[in-house]
């Protein structure tokens, strides 16, 4: 009996002092089991509910609302190919060669290699130069002995100076053209200026010879855009190259066709949730654990969104060509959704200084959001719209009804 | 070699996880949830309790393995390991198990009349849960393991009133431990090796056991042990119960069991039970949910065991010779308690042979 009283003693006092882990004591745990199930309404029923958030709250309660917005950035990890989805465990070591895939998504030239593109193009030109010159109907510097022969602009063969005359004069315009060329003003105004350049000599070698730099300067102009065409790109609704970056534009939406019918198409609505789902995104882009997933995370939902807007401009089920991408395209749906597209590129270029990225692709895609953010107006006036709209049917008209 | 305990994995849920495998456990020790610190009786016992050392008749080389052979986890696994992972593979994992775990160990061990030495060169833990399906969060505890251990043992006390003994095991370990959380997208841009960074840690730890046997038959047998002393992988109690960090628990950290047993010897073999109690550290609070009713029947080389615990059953039989061994368990787990109800059939094996 003492013995049996002993050990239900023991056990009492053992049992006294109990350990459990329940799951009350983590709040989270209900959110993260509805986040799982897909229960997104009741994770933002219960998460709007408290007086505060922590940073990881503000987490689920942001990818709540992106999928309650329609946006499944989970199905769209894999058609942003990132190489988890394509290669087996074994592989992963190796997924690092393929970085940054979401920038795939933002195709731009800037995905070009520059340099190797630019030497090709200069070897380009070079074999090319004597064609180019011959279709522009351009000349270049002549030496003396080829001033000879009698095929220049207008003056016929040069009798009336000596060599040295023809080399200094030469070498006076020559200190000129290149004074001109260096500077940065539009090719009318350095055509001006090489123009208005007085000559010792008044006779008609004076104007041949300027006539020639004349044309060097138009040669390097366009050898200039051939190798640059970046520099060059500096579009806005009022300038000519629009057309350019258009036809740019076309083909990356081209090639994008097959990842744009993949997209969601986002309601007004849940254009709504995604831009709540975006801004504890940004609350939380501070925080060192999750500044990474806020950065790539808002950087796929506003592309959702904005490609989400930008498909509607197509047909996309009846396009066969790029030639049916850009003769269908309905320039209303951009203009109607100007605001937000606005709001999204902002709101872009904001969190990307924010977080100071500092990987010079993110740099590139920075500088792009910012040189557009320049130029985009707060709103569209009138004018702006028609001139829009002209522009895009100018363009179709050129191109959509020339047989 | 990281990648291996990645794969094979698991997905598991956050918060605490209960293992039925752990490092050098024996048949009895799995099929009976660690519940075996008084089965004196049985053969193999002294990874149950190093007390009980001075009760093993056993001698020789011997070497086994154990590991969770069947189930989803190992289904998970396997996809893991040898197939592209899919989207709807892992909208699956979402919908239906977002917790997977694995656990495997193996052993080479020398048993002599004074002393056991064993070395096990692998010893697997795994823990995966996704979560978050709108920006996929993956929560891991993989420890990869190996060890040299020591055991042995004596008795203390053996009169008509009382039989007592003492036993301790010292262990070298080298951990290769992960244990945190880490973000899909982050495979995006940076190497998995910078993400899944693995810890390294070597150092002495051990077990500490001792068994009571009174000779009045109406008082249980007693064991006391204490399990890891000196470990370096004692789980903070906030990371316990984040939903985000996965912790082992009863299986590497510094923590201590209490058994109360009965046993009955008969013609027709030996009848073992007892009653576990975990405790936190050094006997600090009960682990009442963790507490588990083992029973246990011995006939000749043929062993039977099956067990019972709020969040884990088994049952198990394991056929020997003086060659070898082989152990068949079946299982039924709530791993993660009372976080999810989500469960686990598994099957297992462990065999043992003589060298």
């Amino acid at each position: 009996m003492l013995y049996r009283t002993l050990t239900a003693v023991m056990l009492v006092a053992l049992v006294g002092c109990e350990k459990q882990y329940k799951k009350s004591q983590n709040d989270d745990v209900a959110v993260v089991q509805n986040l799982n199930t897909g229960s997104y309404g009741e994770v933002i029923s219960e998460l709007t509910g408290r007086s505060s958030l922590t940073p990881r709250e503000k987490y689920y309660l942001a990818g709540a609302y992106s999928r309650s917005g329609g946006v499944d950035v989970f199905s769209l990890y894999s058609i942003m190919e990132i190489q988890l989805f394509h290669k087996n465990a074994l592989e992963w070591s190796d997924l690092s060669k393929d970085k940054n895939p979401y920038l795939k998504f933002m195709k731009t030239q800037e995905g070009v290699d520059q340099k190797a593109r630019k030497a090709k193009r200069e070897k380009k030109w070079e074999a090319n130069l004597p064609d180019i010159i011959r279709v522009q109907n351009l000349s270049t510097v002549m030496t003396y002995d080829e001033m000879q022969t009698g095929n220049t602009r207008m003056s016929g063969p040069v009798t009336a100076v000596s060599r040295e005359q023809f080399e200094q004069l030469e070498s006076d315009l020559r200190v000129k053209y290149l004074e001109i060329g260096k500077l940065e003003i539009s090719l009318d105004e350095k055509l001006d200026k090489m123009f208005e350049t007085p000559c010792v000599l008044k006779n008609n070698l004076c104007y041949e010879l300027k006539y020639q730099f004349i044309d060097t300067l138009i040669l390097d102009d366009m050898r200039d855009r051939y190798l640059n065409p970046e520099k060059h790109n500096d579009s806005t609704f009022s300038d000519e190259q629009w057309e350019m970056t258009l036809m740019s534009v076309l083909w990356n939406t081209y090639e994008t066709i097959p990842l744009m019918r993949k997209m969601p198409t986002l309601t007004e609505e849940q254009q709504n949730e995604v831009s709540k789902s975006l801004d504890l995104y940004s609350e939380i882009i501070d925080n060192d654990k999750f500044k990474d997933v806020s950065l790539k995370n808002i950087a796929i939902l506003s592309g959702v969104s904005l490609i989400s807007l930008y498909k509607e401009s197509f047909d996309l089920e009846s396009i066969n060509s790029i030639q049916d991408l850009y003769c269908d395209f309905n320039p209303e749906v951009l203009m109607k959704n100007y605001g937000l597209i606005r709001k999204r590129l902002i709101f872009l270029s904001e969190m990307a200084q924010k977080v100071d990225v500092l990987d010079p692709e993110y740099d590139q895609y920075r500088s792009k959001i910012e040189d557009i953010k320049a130029k985009l107006p707060e709103s569209l006036d009138i004018q702006q719209q028609e001139h829009y709209r002209q522009s895009v049917k100018d363009f179709q008209l050129s191109r959509c009804f020339n047989g | 070699m990281w990648i291996l305990f990645l794969l094979f994995p698991i997905m598991t849920w956050a918060f605490p996880v209960l293992h039925f495998i752990k490092p050098e456990s024996n048949f009895t020790q799995i099929a009976t949830l660690d519940s075996c610190g008084t089965f004196a009786q049985g053969t193999d016992m002294v990874g149950c309790n190093p007390a009980l050392f001075p009760y093993q008749k056993d001698q020789g080389l011997r070497a086994g393995l154990s590991t969770i052979t069947d189930g989803e986890s190992v289904e998970v696994g396997q996809k893991l390991l040898f197939d592209p992972i899919k989207e709807e593979f892992l909208r699956k994992i979402f919908e239906r198990r977002s917790f997977n775990s694995w656990g495997a160990n193996s052993y080479i061990q020398l048993r002599t009349g004074s002393f056991y030495v064993s070395y096990d060169p692998l010893l697997v833990n795994a823990d995966v849960f996704v979560i978050n399906p709108a920006s996929p969060e993956v929560a891991m505890s993989l420890i990869k393991s190996n060890r040299l251990n020591l055991t042995s043992g004596m008795e203390l006390v053996n009169n008509g009133i009382l039989k007592s003994s003492i036993g301790a095991k010292v262990y070298y370990f080298r951990n290769e431990v992960y244990q945190d959380s880490f973000f899909i997208s982050q495979l995006t841009s940076q190497n998995v090796k910078e993400i899944i960074k693995f810890k390294k840690q070597n150092g002495v730890a051990g077990d500490i056991g001792t068994y009571f046997q009174f000779q009045n038959a109406w008082v249980p047998k007693f064991s006391f042990i204490l399990k890891n002393l000196n470990s370096t992988l004692n789980a903070k109690e906030e990371d316990l119960i984040s939903e985000n960090q996965m912790r082992p628990i009863l299986l590497n950290e510094f923590y201590s069991r209490a058994g109360l047993g009965y046993d009955w010897r008969g013609e027709w073999g030996i009848v073992n039970t007892e009653l576990g109690l975990p405790f936190r550290r050094a006997f600090e609070e009960l682990y009442t949910d963790y507490m588990a009713l083992s029973l246990g029947y011995t006939l000749s080389r043929f062993t039977t065991s099956l067990s019972y615990s709020k969040y884990q059953q088994v049952f198990g039989f394991n056929f020997g010779s003086k060659l070898a061994s082989i152990g068949i368990f079946y299982g039924r787990s709530q791993p993660l308690g009372d976080f999810s109800t989500q469960k686990d059939n598994v099957a297992g094996i462990r065999i043992e042979v003589s060298l």
